[in-house]
């Protein structure tokens, strides 16, 4: 057993088994390493972060009301920016996206707001009652990803207008 | 050492899960403290990246409480399994955000490389074998994460993967055998 005492449930292999234990000891004290990297508010600030929807299961709301007044708030070319949002959080950047108007969404989409992002498109998704159209264009590069983008946005979206115009620059 | 009783722990964990639906926010914090850590671990290893791996980790975390809280999870025994799949999904992801992104290509392949923040606070031990391990293949490297980063049982982790135990078993003893080659190699590398 090594020393984070799991169980010794591998193989019985003789080959190189003293070392092999001396190698998964080292491994765990790497993993302990970048455990213990991690910074000390981890734990609260994911609590910070996360409680609104745990409430959600106090109160029996049928939507995370902050969030979603937020988002009701948002006009929509800024709702359709966060769909667009979520295209380039999934597939990434190297090409530009636009909302079905004129001005394009122009994502302040970065790392850090990148969950986020995705998690308030999901409300909003839920509760969005018209008919957006996204219209996303670009580089070459799209095309080969275009069918794969149709697919992940029709799941999370499947009453809505998805339309890919790679000409429209 | 007495190992654990997987059934027992499984057990335990379902109460702990359901008491989290319920919204036991003390529970939920128990949770956060059971497996953040492991998850960020996860991540932190294969991206090198404090930032990113407290991101990932945090929307992992997010992402568990809306389908807690919405009800849209249903407990069967495999809360573990479930809860480091959305990680991994979190982390191919980010590896595929990065990868289209011309201008982040070259800070991707930083990012595989081992670059620990502050190599100083590491024995030289650890800095070699953490290259060593991300010179694997990448089903080998996944398979030694989890087994000692996110520090998953096998069958949790077969359980994740959606393979045969013994599949996972024979995978973890190969990657550990390449690993040990390549450790030696970096031995044999002369310091420059």
């Amino acid at each position: 057993m090594n020393q984070h005492g799991r169980q010794p449930d591998e193989p019985d292999q003789s080959l190189f088994q003293d070392e092999r234990s001396a190698l998964e000891n080292q491994l765990d004290q790497l993993a302990d390493h970048e455990r213990s990297s991690a910074s000390v508010a981890l734990e609260s600030r994911i609590m910070a972060r996360s409680q609104a929807s745990l409430s959600h299961a106090k109160t029996g709301s049928a939507a995370h009301p902050a969030r979603g007044r937020r988002l009701r708030d948002l006009k929509r070319p800024h709702r359709l920016a966060i769909a667009a949002g979520l295209a380039l959080l999934l597939f990434g950047g190297g090409y530009s996206l636009w909302t079905s108007t004129t001005a394009p969404a122009n994502l302040p989409v970065d790392q850090a707001d990148a969950a986020s992002l995705e998690n308030e498109l999901d409300e909003w998704l839920d509760a969005a009652t018209d008919e957006p159209m996204v219209i996303v264009t670009g580089l070459s590069e799209l095309t080969q990803e275009m069918d794969e983008l149709q697919r992940r946005l029709t799941d999370l979206w499947p009453t809505q207008t998805i339309h890919f115009d790679e000409d429209s620059l | 050492m007495k190992a654990p009783n997987p059934d027992s722990d499984s057990f335990q964990l379902a109460d702990v899960v359901a008491q989290a639906i319920a919204g036991d926010e003390a529970v939920w914090r128990e949770l956060i403290e059971r497996y953040s850590r492991r998850i960020y671990a996860l991540i932190k290893s294969r991206t090198g990246r404090d930032e990113i791996a407290e991101e990932v980790t945090q929307s992992v975390f997010v992402t568990v409480a809306e389908h807690l809280g919405s009800g849209r999870y249903a407990e069967q025994g495999k809360f573990e399994s479930w809860l480091f799949r959305i990680a991994m999904n979190r982390l191919r992801d980010e590896r595929r955000r990065a990868k289209r992104s011309r201008t982040q290509r070259s800070d991707f392949l930083e990012r595989v490389a081992p670059t620990p923040a502050d190599p100083q606070d590491e024995s030289e031990q650890l800095v070699q074998l953490r290259a060593a391990l991300g010179r694997l293949s990448e089903p080998d490297q996944e398979i030694i994460r989890l087994r000692h980063h996110a520090d998953l049982e096998f069958r949790t982790i077969a359980e994740l993967l959606d393979e045969p135990i013994g599949t996972v078993l024979a995978r973890h003893h190969r990657a550990l055998k390449k690993l040990r080659v390549a450790m030696s190699q970096t031995d044999e590398v002369p310091a420059s």
